[in-house]
């Protein structure tokens, strides 16, 4: 039989397993602990160790697979007291997998969000709260990449609306109470359509795990059915993406979100979507039957990279500005994905963790800028650089990053998504690289406004606000690292994802009569 | 099983109230403490009681009755009967006093009535608990006024405040218009089969079968069955006959607005059930004529759209979490639109029509539950609300938090407090790891389990699922504004300080919240309630365990 999704196979089991529940239980047990805390600073540091905890089991974890010592997927099943049914081959149950896709995506969430933690500013209200529902939303989001029990992924997916909810009603701008409700319910009311459809799967197919619920879609299901199941999938991750015209929660929230909470929201959050729509969408169309709606998703994508570049453009506030940039960026990542072939899914993968990094950087630096002059419009704040070398730097450096200069991360996804849309048309080729053009256009002009040009602040800025202090600088640190990492070394993650994206990729084979269900469990393996 | 063990549960109750009663007569001497104490020893002794039918090991697959067959003892009553008890319990708890000469507590104001207040709350129980095994129409009939007559009582009494008074008087007229039509459903039905036998009622329309399917009803039959829908549908404040419930909700002390939010509504639901088999021939598949079930799927559609949209629009939290009762109402009828619709058998092999009644039965528990915990947590949070009388401003007696205003903020200060009615409304939304999100869950599995196999009629089926998603997306908003009032507002003005609210009530909030969260995510406990649900939704049927004497038509 051929191995459709490695989480199927998995059946060894490791002591590097436990790991798995771990990461997402550490930052629950660190959430729980910091809320009690009332001081600011103690509560930021304890979050932060707890965060770098997750990181270095990640870490560990991802080290092993990429190179080739450890297996290259883990699972853990949950005691039995976490299993709704009897049988095991056919219940719900708390059950974790991770191939390197999952890993890499993991490890970008643990390297994130304690970058997001030292970026938060100190006289921050009501601190231990603020970091404990960071610590929460760290734990689902993990947890989502995590699951390979279909429901398990839902209910972590819903379960980021929690924490973001607090987050950006709580510590959010002036209409942050709008912002997260809207933010709330736009995704709510996505994911449940997204609700019906696993379902449906789940009670065609007679079982949970994700990979033979895929199977059973891709083998058993007629077109019409996967078009279906396929709409309610993406009307669900589409609006946590955000693919084209489910994207209007977009700007308000990030613009209303606390700003290390708008980078997770940007580099995390958005990831949600992508990444199911790799795991649960972009399958059930590799068979070849769902051509209209790949040729949708593509039109869609092509739409949001010039579109929203073109209103990124525009924009006079600078967190707008990049808020619009990352839904064109994202249009990239969706397009690599509906082509179909295995360096389209490469290059999304990809491009997931870097504009993961460069976006959330960016997304912090101006928080920091905004921290020092009191506002974020462009027209109001220029020359920054001027006598803030460190700054400077780095503004420069994660705009470069995000436009895909050579040798920098963003390089290399953006061409090989590009250039894996050849295979589909010349045409979108085409109207995709122009999006990499708008791109530089509108970030060049937000670093030629804000960091060169006279030096200019706001009359209310009182004397003139330094540069990077050491708290920011350990923020943004690692992010550079990273970019230039990445940029330098990208085989690194393009080679240890080949298999795994490759085996989604596969065509299916055309199996008469074959019952899914009668597979032998590979859940069987319960560790209590 | 003789009659008195049957029915020890209610005599208990009854006995208990009849007691109550005459404390009453013995004036302001006898506190609240002691009448609390007594109704909620009774209950405790009721739901063992209760317990006792689980004895034998024939349990599930034989129903008992007494030799009239006035009441059926199945595995479905006995399994109701205990989950209402348990709720009864959880529910007298939030009317504990707060000390020792309280006459009440924050919300609740019985003045020198503590008798009373007490022994109508348990004659209300009584009732509820009868309803689920009658097996005659006027004993039925008579269930469904025992659960409903002491609540009209209880809103007026339950604080002294005009709006109180105008509440149950409003209850009680339009309760008692609803009591006409659902006895004139039953005079019809008595009329049209001659006789008040349920179960044999039953066994008529089974032969009015041309084969499998369902029974071809006359004319006759299909207006006393619309009649006693009509009846029931005003228990569940199902729309269009939900207009009372804001009114009422609001009027009432916060701690029999929890009670209205789950009695009526159960009593509603579970004679609803009782009804639909009778009229699908006693039938374990539930084929009843599809006039019936398209109408119970319209009044789903209608009640929980309805609802949840005039939810949003209050600013009042006990009008809106009136309104989201409605919309509750309308899951509980789409659950059981999907069993008068759903068809075949699952991969297991069981039926997917009594699936969908175990949901609902699921459903019924998960909001009971998270229900009163919401109006408990609202006890428990003051009001900001001021009288002014001359110069001076008094805190309105009997009242609690109200208004989003009163909650603006108050998470922020009381975390715990905040928190636990926070996990209530995500419960109330269905969102994971809650209680709510499993009582979807089960609710939507069987609509998706039939439409998949259905070849024709999966439409309805798949479009009322649809609804129930909306529906929860539309709810979200007005939850999340609760929710959003306790945390992310500001405190208006001063910290609130807690009212010395009673020890019972805040018990009965954690246990409830307890119960939603362990549902949520101890997953086994979850099972093993689903599983008692499978079973008791396939225990409506069955021989009786001991040959009783055969009673004559129209007896």
């Amino acid at each position: 039989m051929t191995v459709l999704h490695p989480i199927l196979a998995a059946t060894t089991e490791s002591p590097q397993q436990l790991m798995l529940p771990l990461l997402v239980a550490l930052p629950l047990l660190g959430a729980l602990i910091v809320s009690l805390v009332r001081e600011s600073t103690l509560a930021r540091t304890i979050a932060f160790f707890v965060s770098l905890g997750v990181l270095v089991f990640a870490g560990l974890l991802l080290t092993q697979t990429v190179d080739g010592s450890g297996p290259g997927f883990h699972v853990w099943n949950a005691p039995d007291a976490l299993r709704l049914g009897r049988n095991p081959a056919t219940a719900f149950s708390v059950s974790l997998g991770a191939d390197a896709i999952s890993l890499w995506l993991v490890a970008l969430v643990a390297v994130l969000t304690p970058c997001a933690m030292m970026a938060t500013v100190s006289s921050l209200e009501r601190a231990g709260a603020f970091f404990a529902w960071l610590l929460v939303l760290e734990a689902a989001i993990i947890g989502v990449f995590l699951a390979s029990d279909i429901l398990l992924f839902y209910v972590f997916f819903e379960l980021t609306l929690i924490p973001s909810f607090f987050l950006i009603g709580q510590w959010g701008g002036i209409e942050r109470r709008y912002a997260a409700t809207m933010f709330f319910i736009f995704t709510f009311v996505g994911s449940v359509f997204m609700l019906v459809s696993i379902l449906y799967i789940v009670t065609s197919a007679g079982t949970f795990n994700i990979g033979r619920c895929v199977e059973f879609v891709q083998r058993s299901m007629t077109d019409r059915q996967q078009f279906w199941v396929m709409i309610g999938l993406l009307l669900g991750l589409g609006v946590k993406t955000p693919i084209l015209p489910l994207h209007t929660w977009l700007p308000t929230t990030y613009l209303q979100a606390p700003t290390p909470v708008t980078a997770l929201l940007s580099g995390l959050l958005a990831k949600l979507g992508t990444y199911g729509i790799l795991r649960l969408a972009i399958p059930i169309a590799v068979g070849g039957s769902q051509g209209c709606l790949i040729a949708w998703l593509i039109g869609l994508s092509l739409a949001a990279i010039v579109y929203a570049a073109l209103i990124a453009w525009v924009q006079k506030d600078a967190k707008l500005l990049v808020a619009y940039s990352s839904i064109s960026h994202l249009g990239f990542c969706v397009l690599a994905l509906s082509t179909l072939n295995v360096m389209g899914g490469q290059a999304s993968v990809l491009y997931m963790i870097n504009h993961g990094i460069s976006t959330a950087a960016v997304f912090l630096i101006l928080g920091m800028i905004e921290v020092r002059m009191g506002t974020r419009s462009i027209s109001q704040v220029s020359g920054l650089g001027r006598g803030r070398p460190k700054l400077a730097f780095f503004f420069v450096l994660f705009v470069m990053s995000s436009i895909g200069l050579p040798l920098t991360n963003g390089f290399v996804s953006e061409f090989l998504s590009i250039q894996s849309t050849v295979s589909y048309s010349l045409w979108v080729t085409a109207i995709a690289a122009s999006g990499v053009v708008l791109g530089a256009i509108y970030m060049l002009h937000l670093t030629a406004k804000l960091i060169f040009g006279p030096a200019r602040q706001p009359a209310e800025v009182i004397g003139t606000p330094g540069d990077l202090s050491g708290r920011e600088l350990l923020a943004l640190v690692p992010l550079a690292t990273l970019v230039i990492v990445l940029g330098v070394m990208p085989n690194t993650v393009l080679n240890s994802i080949r298999d795994p994206i490759a085996s989604i990729m596969t065509r299916p084979q055309p199996s008469a009569g074959t019952v899914i269900v009668e597979a032998p469990a590979v859940t069987s393996a319960g560790m209590n | 099983m003789s009659l008195f063990q049957i029915v020890l549960p209610e005599i208990i109750l009854v006995t208990a109230a009849c007691v109550l009663f005459l404390i009453g007569f013995a004036g302001p001497k006898v506190n609240g403490r002691v009448c609390f104490g007594i109704a909620l020893v009774a209950l405790v002794l009721a739901l063992l009681a209760a317990f006792l039918p689980l004895r034998g090991e024939q349990f599930g697959a034989k129903v008992f009755a007494d030799t009239y067959q006035s009441f059926r003892l199945s595995g479905f009553s006995v399994f109701v009967r205990i989950i209402a008890l348990g709720m009864a319990i959880l529910l007298t708890l939030l009317s504990a006093p707060t000390g020792r000469d309280a006459i009440g507590n924050p919300s609740v104001h019985w003045g020198r009535d503590g008798g009373e207040y007490f022994g109508l709350l348990l004659l209300s129980f009584t009732g509820l608990i009868l309803v689920p095994m009658c097996n005659d129409l006027i004993v039925l009939f008579m269930a469904i006024e025992l659960a409903s007559i002491p609540t009209y009582i209880l809103v007026s009494v339950s604080r002294p405040l005009a709006k109180a008074q105008e509440a149950g008087v409003k209850y009680f007229f339009l309760g008692a218009l609803a009591a006409a039509i659902l006895l004139m459903g039953m005079a019809y039905m008595y009329g049209s089969t001659g006789t008040t036998n349920l179960y044999q009622v039953g066994q008529q329309f089974a032969a009015l079968k041309g084969g499998p399917g369902a029974p071809a009803l006359t004319p006759w039959h299909m207006l006393a069955s619309v009649l006693i829908i009509l009846g029931l549908a005003f228990k569940l404040a199902a729309v269009p006959l939900h207009a009372y419930a804001a009114d009422v909700y609001e009027g009432a002390s916060t701690a029999i607005t929890a009670v209205l939010g789950f009695v009526p509504k159960a009593v509603g639901t579970i004679a609803l059930i009782k009804i639909l088999f009778v009229l699908s021939g006693n039938d374990a598949t539930w084929q009843v004529p599809p006039q019936i079930a398209k109408l119970i799927w319209i009044l789903a559609v209608l009640t929980m759209t309805v609802g949840n949209l005039l939810a949003l629009s209050q600013r009042n939290i006990k009008r809106l979490f009136a309104y989201s009762s409605v919309a509750h109402s309308g899951y509980l009828l789409a659950g059981i639109a999907f069993m008068l619709m759903g068809v075949g058998v699952d991969r297991q092999g069981s039926l997917i029509s009594s699936q969908a009644l175990a949901s609902v039965l699921f459903y019924l528990v998960v909001y009971g539950v998270t229900s009163t915990a919401v109006f408990g947590a609202m006890m428990l949070i003051p009001t900001r609300k001021r009288l002014e009388i001359g110069s001076a401003t008094y805190v309105p007696p009997a009242t609690t938090a109200e208004t989003t205003d009163d909650l603006a903020g108050f998470g922020r200060n009381h975390p715990l407090i905040g928190i636990l009615l926070a996990i209530g409304c995500f419960s109330l939304i269905g969102l994971p790891f809650t209680g709510g999100f499993w009582g979807k869950y089960y609710l939507l599995v069987p609509a998706l389990k039939s439409f998949s196999q259905a070849s024709s009629g999966g439409g309805w089926l798949i479009a009322l699922a649809i609804a129930i998603i909306l529906n929860s997306g539309l709810s979200a908003a007005y939850y999340l504004g609760v929710v959003g009032a306790l945390f992310n507002r500001k405190p208006q003005d001063e910290v609130p300080t807690l009212p010395a609210h009673s020890h019972g009530s805040f018990a009965a909030v954690v246990a409830s919240i307890t119960i939603v969260v362990v549902l949520g995510v101890m997953l086994r406990t979850t099972n093993r309630l689903s599983e008692q649900t499978r079973t008791a939704a396939t225990s409506m049927e069955g021989p009786l365990a001991t040959p009783s004497v055969p009673v004559a038509a129209g007896n």
